[in-house]
């Protein structure tokens, strides 16, 4: 008898054998493989999500317990919209370029009063070299209601890089692109409010396509009103004295990037904090590696958890003092461009390139121990990530046709 | 009673899905087949060929002229044969390199025609891997000159940044070669640190098209201007967990990827735009593992786990042709395909190398009438291990890029200590007119 159940389980040991080995030889890098399912976003020629529309621009966890997404078009195609998913599948919410049309990017979500969610538009890097575009919207959708309220267009012409909510004021404040202006839009009054250019952005082309580098990517709001954000200032470097010549000049005017900016509640302009974020010296003045936050989430104690764009830094700003901590990397990469907290209480974070393979870190907060955990798929190409409420984590791809990936912690 | 009725109901379960796809293979009646072997020369070290493997897709010149090619496969992934790593500080080519070849038919021989590492101004050492394999297609134009791209074996795994240099790969160097000439263009490196796994030539655009391995992205090079695009992972295909490998290009310059939505993705040349057509490739992968077009622009294809279809273009009509193994419920790993336009066949080598197949079936010289639908098994091939490339020649002949043991008339080859070994080399296939002469 115990020899006939050793046969019998000969067989299975084998063929799973072989499938361990098997998929540890194809993901490499990858996450726990156990522990990863994916839910595909784009819904195929038929639509409504079509093939090029369903790159994941941004994804928040509202009260109803799913998660709502916002895409982009991708390479000619027209359409973004809203979704939502709990972790299984998927539900298309709108078509917003049906909505508001020529607009094909949905930026970036917030959630307001009244479990509301707000977001604001953008359109593709060519159609704004070209200046035929009327600009970015801000609007209101009501998952309750299931409601959409277009609020208009921020600034003529102009995209919305992103965008943050001071929802004790009720004020919207948001940047836009390529003209890198600081604006407030107040829900109640529908006064909008500019304070003016706060980065000049760098044109920049890279194999033939249009994009403008340094404009800012997140926008902080604390408790008080007060806005941070990150971006460039020129500083003069004085020419050395045995270069000075006759009638030349006296400085070189660089670009220094990662100055963490104020504005507070009230405030006309915002101002340097005096603050600025970790850099790999000697790269903050190069067009192609921008030097701002990638990403911000609040943290229990007053500050604000900080990725960094280039170097992929994670560091804390505490505004009350201006205090930058360098935590460090957990990887070579830059762009540290997503952060969530795990039902751990772990630090979860989303590195990689823009368009490239994208990597899940992990630093823990007690111990202070930075770790990179490896990348859902070796094709994945993230934009986001956010947990839920039962430790999943959920990464937004950004490619033609989209997955969610959602890694179930602690399995 | 009971047990017997057991013993029915089980023989049922097992036998019910071989009739139930009509046609299919009979592996008990298979016979071995030897067909003639054509070595990939050259890359010798210590007085013998560090050649094991061949994975590019393969063409012909005007002149008749099969080009192919052998490589020592070096890359990340292994070190294969008998060597080990520690020869990669004695070779004169470092670790992983590449021989261009081409089998003269005239001659009934096969040529040595250029190492791709020098040709491609990427000097491999000891510590810098070279292109172990040519991965993609060997393509020629009107004027037979030759287009060809590097490769390394699993650079796909590892992400490469200048930080680790000189560790890292340089990537898939394209190169354009003239064999009337001898002049070899090394035109650069389309997606640094990534090797490609695909291309073809559009003439009439004078654009190489391909795709990188690593996250399956699409570039073009305009070769008369050198203007480089490169597109998003539009070839990235989840299903399969590691790459993608294959691109197709129309007569048209239309080029076809696989997708996430078990359709294709086409791409207009003109217009650079990206279009999902509204089909569904058949099997459980639903993508291509090999295709060829006809003269009329069909295109005929195979999925990795050996669903045979074609597409024509110009009405979007899909036709699935059936299973190379007449088995839908198993995988076969069919990576190659050639086309007789004339004969109206679709010649395999079924099962190889890589992904799921029926053992029983390895190495199955399979031919599909497509005047009929119906498949025939001509037998296994003595030796076989791998095959990623075929055609057939204007003359019926069938040519397909393999490796595997290397038979010398009745003997097979051996290294110096004795032990069989493992070559590139090209196999040459002479089908008869009459395909009933094969029942």
């Amino acid at each position: 008898m115990k020899n006939s159940i050793q046969h019998k389980l000969v067989l299975p040991i084998i063929i799973l054998l072989f499938h361990a080995t098997n998929v540890f030889s194809q993901r490499m890098g990858g996450l726990d493989a156990g522990s990863i399912s994916k839910v595909l976003i784009s819904n195929g020629p038929q639509g409504p999500i079509k093939g090029g529309e369903s790159a994941v621009t941004d994804l928040i966890l509202m009260p109803d317990g799913w998660m709502y997404g916002s895409t982009k078009a991708t390479w000619g195609a027209q359409n973004c919209h809203l979704f939502r998913i709990d972790g299984e599948k998927s539900e298309h919410i709108i078509n917003m370029t049906g909505q508001m049309p020529g607009q094909t990017t949905i930026s970036n979500l917030v959630v307001g009063k009244g479990s509301v969610l707000y977001g604001c538009t953008s359109t593709y890097n060519e159609i704004l070299d070209k200046k035929d575009y009327e600009g970015g919207h801000l609007f209101a959708y009501n998952p309750g209601k299931k409601t959409m309220d277009d609020l208009g267009i921020i600034q003529q012409g102009q995209g919305i890089n992103c965008m943050a909510m001071d929802s004790i004021r009720g004020i919207i404040y948001c940047i836009t692109y390529p003209a890198g202006h600081l604006f407030s839009y107040h829900l109640e009054t529908k006064i909008k409010k500019d304070f003016g250019q706060v980065m000049q952005p760098w044109r920049v082309e890279d194999l033939g396509r249009v994009s403008w580098r340094g404009v800012p990517k997140v926008l902080i709001v604390d408790d008080a009103g007060t806005v941070y954000f990150s971006t460039y200032v020129h500083e003069k470097v004085p020419v050395w004295k045995q270069e000075l010549m006759d009638g030349g000049p006296s400085y070189y005017s660089v670009y220094a990037g990662g100055r963490i900016f104020r504005l507070a509640f009230g405030d006309e302009k915002p101002v340097f904090t005096g603050a600025t974020i970790p850099s790999q010296k000697g790269m903050d003045s190069d067009q192609l590696y921008e030097n701002g936050i990638a990403s911000a989430i609040r943290a229990s104690d007053g500050g604000f958890w900080c990725g960094t764009i280039n170097d992929g830094f994670l560091f804390k700003f505490y505004p009350s003092t201006s205090t930058v901590i360098n935590k460090g990397k957990a990887f070579q990469y830059w762009n540290l461009k997503s952060l969530c907290y795990g039902t751990d209480e772990k630090l979860y974070m989303l590195g990689g390139r823009d368009e490239d393979n994208s990597w899940l870190l992990c630093y823990n907060q007690v111990t202070g121990s930075i770790d990179c955990l490896g990348w859902p798929d070796n094709t994945s190409q993230c934009n986001v990530i956010v947990a839920d409420k039962n430790g999943k984590i959920f990464f937004g791809e950004n490619l033609r046709h989209s997955f969610i990936w959602i890694y179930t912690l602690n399995k | 009673m009971e047990k017997k009725y057991g013993i029915i109901v089980f023989i049922c379960f097992c036998v019910f899905p071989y009739f139930a796809h009509g046609q299919s293979i009979d592996v008990e009646t298979l016979k071995q087949i030897r067909l003639p072997m054509y070595l990939a020369k050259g890359l010798e070290w210590k007085g013998e060929s560090t050649q094991n493997t061949t994975w590019s897709k393969i063409t012909e010149t005007s002149d008749g002229k099969i080009w192919f090619c052998g490589g020592d496969h070096w890359g990340i992934d292994e070190i294969t044969g008998k060597w080990d790593k520690s020869d990669r500080y004695e070779r004169p080519w470092g670790f992983g390199n590449t021989t261009l070849c081409y089998y003269d038919p005239m001659q009934d021989q096969s040529f040595e025609e250029l190492e791709l590492n020098s040709t491609s101004a990427i000097y491999s050492n000891e510590q810098t891997p070279g292109h172990g394999k040519i991965h993609a297609n060997i393509v020629t134009d009107s004027k037979d000159r030759l287009y060809f791209a590097g490769y390394m074996g699993y650079s796909f795994i590892h992400e490469y940044t200048d930080a680790y240099f000189p560790k890292s790969y340089a990537g898939g160097a394209l190169i354009k070669y003239d064999p009337s000439t001898k002049h070899a263009e090394y035109l650069g490196i389309p997606v640094p640190y990534g090797a490609v796994a695909a291309m073809y030539y559009d003439e009439k655009r004078d654009i190489i098209n391909g795709i990188s391995v690593d996250r399956a992205k699409f570039w073009r090079v305009k070769v008369s201007t050198m203007e480089l695009n490169r597109y998003e992972s539009v070839a990235r295909m989840s299903r399969l967990k590691d790459r993608v490998r294959e691109m197709i290009m129309d007569n048209d310059g239309y080029c076809y990827f696989a997708n996430d939505v078990g359709g294709l993705t086409k791409f207009d040349p003109d217009t650079q735009e990206f279009m999902d057509l509204d089909i569904v490739l058949p099997g459980k992968l639903m993508d291509f593992r090999a295709s060829v077009v006809s003269s009329m622009n069909t295109i005929y294809g195979i999925t990795t786990d050996g669903f045979v279809w074609s597409f024509n273009p110009n009405t979007n009509e899909l036709k699935d042709l059936g299973h190379i193994i007449g088995m839908p419920d198993q995988s076969h790993y069919t990576p190659n395909i050639a086309l007789d336009e004339k004969w109206e066949r679709l010649y395999f080598i079924a099962g190889t190398h890589g992904y799921g197949l029926l053992e029983e079936a390895f190495g199955v010289l399979t031919i599909l009438d497509l005047k009929t639908g119906k498949y025939y098994w001509a037998g296994k091939i003595e030796g076989f291990e791998g095959c990623f490339g075929a055609l057939c020649s204007k003359d019926h002949e069938v040519y397909f890029n393999s490796f595997g043991r290397f038979y010398e008339g009745d003997q097979i080859q051996k290294d110096k200590s004795g032990q069989p070994i493992t070559r590139p080399y090209l196999l040459k296939y002479s089908p008869p007119e009459d395909l009933n002469e094969l029942d």
